[in-house]
């Protein structure tokens, strides 16, 4: 692994004196120290919280947002933001329901319905933004909120289609006592983690998010980076919608609003923060599991929905602002 | 916009410059028009009126994030905010009168430590805004489910004139919306404040070297912002009459929306106030025109949707011509 990609690389400038070193270490270490926080509290304010079958229900919880953050952290770690995933999650679910009617063997068309359509999204998002320099929080705002109401358009506001059971048997049940969802999403962030170490893709989103100008200097196609990420984040935004699809059924209409600011917390608290080129998907697993274990020992606590909202709130105010904190000014 | 190009000579030549500068004025004047022309109840009194009491909290708030993008920021917390302050003071005044004053009070009291709270964050740890008002976006709705999960508290008739009363024959909504125009013009056009803001937004660096106090100019954006949020929210909450927990919730995007499609750039430093008015109207008359040919909430949604991303795309090509010269 050269410098360039390690997961870090923001050139720290000079010798490396502690002040240098500590956003480094702060980067790579503050989610698991959350998760060890998270872990610590949660045993000492309940006996149900560390048991096996609590944590891998959590993982289980968790997966859905951790899928579609695996490829939203590439375009985080160009410094863009994708908020259209949530739309993608519902669009993909419902497209996929209504292909397979119930039917097993419409089961691959609906797969691959559904990628095509996050791919899409994702390619056009990708192409305005490189090409145009379209600002990227409202252009997918304004794209997600196109695509809900497509979606509840064909719709008519209920759900329609019906999962195939075949579908549900294969992914929404468990080995043993794990998730089958928990394993998709492990299995997907390590392909993420091996196509951002090993390939050149990832390794020019890292030199690209950090200096876009001398990535294009060094022969970067910058543009073609760009799209890449984009298109991943649709792709992953549409395998998410699929794992729903999975856990809950067709969408009625609004399921996947609210959940792209899940996922975004998921990747701010695991260091890809916008800063551009720093941060990873390995991060982000663990942002997604701390938060999943956030929200877990709040309905333990007996808080609900508003208290997730704090804690969601509290959580990404108090990382980021710790990460702020420590990145080198410029 | 900050710079005063040479001066046009002809009242018409300005008139022309300014439409160039702001495109959106042509959307919304070709709505109006269209609006006028092409649906019968449109132009009715009615109607109009109509228009400015449910533009007038949009308005309101969008003008405190046309200021806080100026700066160079942005403040997702608006919409969540107005919940809590549409919560919070129907459930104060809970149908008297007499509480009219101290629900106010307490809003206006939410607003400014919310302001606070995030303008101080952001000068003292360079959080991103927005993830610091994204963050305040969760934990002000999760306050307001926390205290209530449903429907809650009522405003008295007195409050509701707020929203639905007239002075002379103009809404009071309305006058309202158009004070805060006013005095949000004239301290961005006429006072050292407007012009520091400009400064930071344009760049923060500069700013500071030439002596501006840029952390006090960011604080007090958000500040303003917050502020001008809890207005929108008392005036959301007499419009409504109780204490809806979701009340907001749509302000968040459409202000930012009306500000982007008014023409200020996302990055800082250029655009204004006059043209976040236009992006209201072009979105508050696309809504209602919508609704007076009775068309779906969901084809809305496509609309604006489409509409923003036009508008972007067009705004990022005139940015990339801009460079290019």
């Amino acid at each position: 692994m050269t410098a360039a990609t390690d997961s870090l690389a923001k050139p720290v400038p000079q010798a490396m004196s502690l002040r240098g070193r500590l956003p480094r270490i702060v980067g790579r270490f503050a989610v698991w120290l959350t998760l060890a926080l998270l872990l610590v509290v949660g045993t000492i304010m309940s006996p149900v919280f560390l048991t096996p079958s609590n944590l891998l229900n959590v993982l289980g919880q968790s997966s859905i947002v951790g899928i579609a953050a695996i490829g939203t952290t590439y375009v985080g770690l160009l410094g863009g933001v994708d908020v259209s995933n949530g739309a993608v999650l519902t669009a993909a679910a419902v497209a996929a329901a209504a292909v397979m009617q119930g039917r097993d063997g419409a089961i691959l068309p609906a797969l691959a319905v559904a990628i095509v359509l996050g791919a899409l999204v994702g390619f056009l998002n990708g192409l305005l933004i490189a090409r145009w320099r379209v600002n990227p929080l409202i252009l997918t705002l304004g794209v997600g909120a196109a695509i809900l109401g497509a979606t509840e358009l064909y719709t008519g506001g209920t759900d329609l289609g019906n999962v195939a059971t075949g579908f549900t048997d294969a992914l929404g049940g468990r080995i043993g006592a794990v998730p089958i969802l928990g394993l998709v999403f492990l299995a997907l962030a390590a392909l993420g983690i091996l196509i951002q170490r090993t390939t050149a893709f990832g390794s020019r989103l890292y030199l690209v998010g950090a200096n876009p100008r001398a990535a294009a200097l060094s022969g970067v196609q910058v543009n073609a980076v760009i799209i890449g990420a984009y298109v991943a984040s649709g792709i992953t935004a549409s395998l998410a919608g699929l794992a729903f699809l999975a856990r809950s059924g067709p969408p009625s209409d609004f399921t996947g609003m609210g959940l792209e600011f899940q996922v975004l917390a998921a990747i701010v608290l695991g260091g890809t923060t916008f800063a551009g080129g720093i941060g990873g998907i390995g991060g982000t697993v663990a942002g997604a599991l701390a938060l999943a274990l956030s929200f877990n020992l709040v309905n333990i606590i007996g808080l609900g929905t508003g208290g997730q909202l704090i804690v969601q709130g509290a959580v990404i105010v108090g990382i980021a602002a710790l990460y702020s904190l420590v990145r080198p000014r410029q | 916009m900050t710079s005063l190009a040479a001066a046009p000579t002809s009242a018409w030549a300005r008139v022309y410059g300014r439409l160039e500068r702001s495109p959106i004025w042509f959307v919304a004047a070709g709505l109006l028009l269209a609006g006028t022309v092409g649906v019968s109840d449109f132009a009715s009194g009615e109607n109009i009126s109509n228009l400015l009491r449910q533009g007038a909290a949009l308005g309101i708030v969008s003008v405190g994030q046309t200021v806080v993008l100026l700066a160079g920021g942005i403040d997702l917390s608006v919409g969540s905010l107005m919940s809590l302050v549409v919560v919070v003071s129907s459930v104060i005044m809970n149908g008297r009168p007499e509480m009219i004053g101290p629900a106010v009070a307490v809003c206006l009291l939410i607003g400014l430590a919310v302001g606070a709270f995030n303008g101080a964050m952001i000068v003292t740890t360079r959080i991103y805004p927005l993830l610091q008002t994204f963050g305040m976006l969760s934990i002000l709705q999760g306050v307001v489910f926390v205290l209530t999960d449903r429907t809650v508290g009522a405003a008295p008739p007195e409050f509701q004139q707020l929203s639905y009363g007239s002075i002379g024959p103009l809404p009071t909504p309305a006058l309202l919306l158009a004070a805060v125009i006013m005095v949000g013009w004239l301290l961005m056009r006429v006072t050292p404040f407007g012009r520091y803001v400009y400064a930071v937004g344009g760049s923060a660096e500069n700013a500071r070297r030439a002596g501006v106090r840029t952390r006090s100019v960011t604080v007090a954006v958000y500040i303003l912002s917050a502020l001008l949020a809890t207005v929108a929210g008392l005036v959301v909450a007499a419009q409504l009459g109780t204490g809806y927990t979701l009340a907001g919730s749509g302000f968040m995007i459409d202000s930012i929306v009306a500000v982007v499609i008014g023409g200020t750039a996302l990055s800082g430093g250029r655009g204004g106030v006059g043209g976040t008015i236009a992006g209201v109207i072009v979105l508050v008359v696309i809504g209602n025109l919508l609704n007076l040919l009775a068309i779906p909430a969901f084809v809305q949604q496509i609309v604006n949707g489409l509409i923003v991303v036009g508008v972007v795309a067009l705004y990022g090509l005139a940015e990339l011509r801009r460079r290019a010269q």
